[in-house]
């Protein structure tokens, strides 16, 4: 099946060698013209940034914030302390990959670790890439035909994702894609060692694309045999190429089985679509062009029995496996519906294109086709409402000059308390200052406002990563720890530090958070050290000392 | 290696070399505020990591596979294998920050390797 040809499969390929290649240079517009629409425009055409930007949720500054504690710790073997409440013996449970990725570009590059941001976007399109390939092995035209659709990874919502800290996800779809391609390629000798490291790197990258593969294996090898497609060789070799993959990544295995696994409590789940999810309806007009491509695909996948349609349509029916348990894992993989379904347009379009060279002469077809897809990326961009609008989204300069001064002058174990501001909403962006961080709830707070009360103890939670704080005793013996209660009324004459914003959306919390300031500088021990236009540090310097007095204001 | 196996990895080779002045265009246009010595460090970093570790990876093809395809599959076989072995390595004692002179050499030495001692001896015979 891997090198079956249908009618149109493989008819018009013919070997290529050199530089003046035609289709080198359609392959070369695509790259520029997806570069520029996907993280050119989103990183406002920047590689380098005084500050984080396009970080749009939690997740993303978590992303960076673990990248530069392996980049100074060096392995992945602990979780830093100051995201785990004190402790400095957890077990770092999270898939390595992308975080390894992140650090060493920027220890080769000697940009900051927040500049790796530009990194899924290459990833999804290096996946874009290997998926035109799968399709090349079946049919020149539609894989040139089938690229345009890619240029809705970085349309909303596909590119929400990836916006919120979908990292690591994006490096597993390029990863899948390769698995993809090399099973496709069963008649290349010692392919099953291929398939093996692209097991291990999505183990190691994304779990849940992993499981993801192991099903579609599992069903592809399933259906192959009871059509006797595939020969026992081939059976076997799959096997062992899983079972290399799994001995390759044996002791992350174990740490994630022991931590993520039972910590996470995983369950199956059924979930509907959210308002952030991507559903069909968001490929706009493409969505009729995808139909018929799919149903062709169904067709010419039964009547000729050929492969590079199935991770495609296998790829669909798993964004809908949200119906039947796999919940947000399955919802998730919509975001890189783009990458898998170029088959689906360009056969649609290569047939298309067919029925109309039977009545218009085309004298060189290919470049026909290359000028159709540039076309068609064209009327996607300009019809399905791609916006050409960048922004650093959450983090602004002078919460990020507060945060490096906090990561900078600081001592390593500083407790620092945040009274309230907007932005701590997404509390991973206190992740990167490296300190012992604590928030102050804002419904507890209003309430003191409300009750025109000055306090000492304030209730605050711990700004860290709590989820299956585990320790390793031996290869197979782990611990789960108690953090401690990590919401609870801090006395804040403790900290080290007091964080006070200046502005609020709400400017009786900000004149709040100055109020509690400007009680606590009259006490000599406690001194501001920090101050721009947004944010105010104080120091503490005598911790426990009566700091303010209690009462109604 | 005989002379005509030596002069197609030589043309391959100067192929990547102009890869890589490709993607330094591309990344240029996409990133035109960025200084042009910013986007070749950038560059370079998904060369040194993804692209050339993994062209080599896939060298054991070059008689099945078009050079361009197995470049772009070797990428992201480069970037499998550089996060296998770099966790591998990590737990074994060697810090992060070294990892970048000993994983994508030792994946081209491996890749050339497997090419040079068992696909153009096979050859010979």
């Amino acid at each position: 099946m891997a090198s079956a040809k249908s009618k149109i499969g493989n008819a018009e390929n013919k070997p290529r060698q050199g530089w003046l290649n035609i289709e080198y240079f359609y392959l070369a517009i695509m790259l520029v013209a997806l570069l520029y629409v996907g993280p050119g425009t989103i990183l406002g055409h920047r590689i380098v940034h005084d500050l984080p930007y396009g970080y749009f949720a939690s997740d993303a500054f978590g992303e960076i914030a673990y990248a530069d504690w392996f980049k100074d710790h060096g392995k992945h073997d602990l979780l830093p302390y100051y995201l785990k409440f004190g402790h400095e013996d957890l077990v770092a449970f999270h898939m390595p990959t992308f975080y390894s990725i992140n650090a060493l570009n920027s220890v080769i590059t000697g940009f900051e670790v927040y500049d790796g941001v530009i990194l899924p976007y290459i990833f999804l399109i290096l996946a874009l890439f290997i998926m035109y390939f799968v399709s090349r092995n079946f049919s020149k035209g539609v894989a040139i035909l089938g690229l345009p659709i890619g240029v809705f990874l970085f349309f909303q919502r596909f590119v929400t994702g990836t916006l919120w800290g979908n990292w690591d996800f994006a490096l597993a779809v390029a990863f899948l894609a390769g698995a993809f391609w090399i099973v496709g390629r069963r008649d290349l000798e010692y392919y099953y060692l291929y398939l093996a490291l692209f097991i291990a790197g999505l183990i190691l990258s994304h779990a849940s694309e992993a499981v993801f593969f192991a099903v579609f294996l599992v069903l592809f090898s399933g259906i192959m045999m009871l059509r006797g497609a595939i020969k026992i060789k081939q059976l076997i070799e799959m096997a062992i190429a899983g079972i290399i993959g799994i001995v390759l990544c044996f002791n992350y295995l174990i740490v994630f089985y022991n931590g993520y696994w039972k910590g996470t409590s995983y369950t199956f789940t059924r979930l509907q679509p959210g308002n952030f999810d991507v559903v069909l309806g968001h490929f706009s007009w493409a969505l009729w062009l995808l139909a018929i491509g799919l149903i062709l695909s169904v067709y010419f996948l039964l009547k000729k029995d050929h492969y590079a349609a199935i991770p495609s349509i296998f790829m669909l029916l798993i964004g809908y496996a949200n119906y039947i348990g796999f919940d947000n894992r399955a919802l998730q993989t919509r975001y890189a519906w783009p990458v898998y379904f170029g088959f689906f347009l360009g056969l649609c379009l290569h047939l298309a294109l067919d029925a109309v060279s039977r009545f218009v002469h085309m004298k060189n077809s290919l470049l026909v086709r290359m000028a159709v897809g540039i076309l068609v990326l064209g009327i996607i961009l300009f019809t399905s409402g791609y916006k050409n609008e960048s922004n650093p989204g959450l983090m602004d300069p002078d919460h990020w000059q507060m945060i490096k001064w906090l990561q900078g002058n600081t001592y390593d174990k500083s407790k620092v308390l945040f009274f309230y501001s907007e932005l701590y909403d997404q509390d991973a962006v206190l992740w990167v200052d490296k300190r012992q961080n604590f928030v102050i709830e804002p419904k507890e707070y209003i309430m003191a406002i409300q009750n025109r009360s000055l306090l000492r103890d304030y209730y605050a939670e711990f700004v860290g990563s709590s989820d299956a704080p585990l320790r390793r005793h031996s290869i197979f013996n782990y611990e789960f720890v108690v953090l401690g209660p990590l919401k609870n009324y801090y006395d804040i004459c403790k900290f080290d530090y007091l964080v006070f914003d200046k502005a609020a959306y709400q400017p009786v919390l900000a004149q709040y958070n100055l109020y509690i300031a400007n009680e606590l500088i009259k006490k000599e021990w406690i001194k501001p050290v920090f101050d721009n236009n947004r944010v105010v540090i104080l120091n503490n310097q005598k911790l426990g000392e009566e700091c303010i007095e209690p009462r109604t204001i | 290696m005989n002379q005509e196996q030596f002069d197609k990895i030589r043309k391959e080779l100067l192929s990547l070399l102009i890869l890589f002045a490709v993607f330094v265009g591309a990344f240029q246009i996409a990133f035109y505020k960025e200084s042009t010595i910013n986007v070749i460090k950038f560059v370079f970093s998904v060369f040194w990591i993804g692209v050339l570790p993994g062209y080599a990876l896939m060298l054991y093809y070059i008689d099945n596979i078009e050079w361009l395809e197995r470049t772009v599959i070797g990428t992201a076989l480069g970037y499998a294998v550089f996060g296998i072995i770099s966790y591998n390595i990590g737990l074994a004692g060697v810090h992060l920050k070294l990892h970048h002179f000993i994983v994508p050499p030792l994946e081209i030495i491996i890749g050339f390797s497997v090419y040079y001692f068992f696909k153009s001896k096979q050859k010979k015979t």
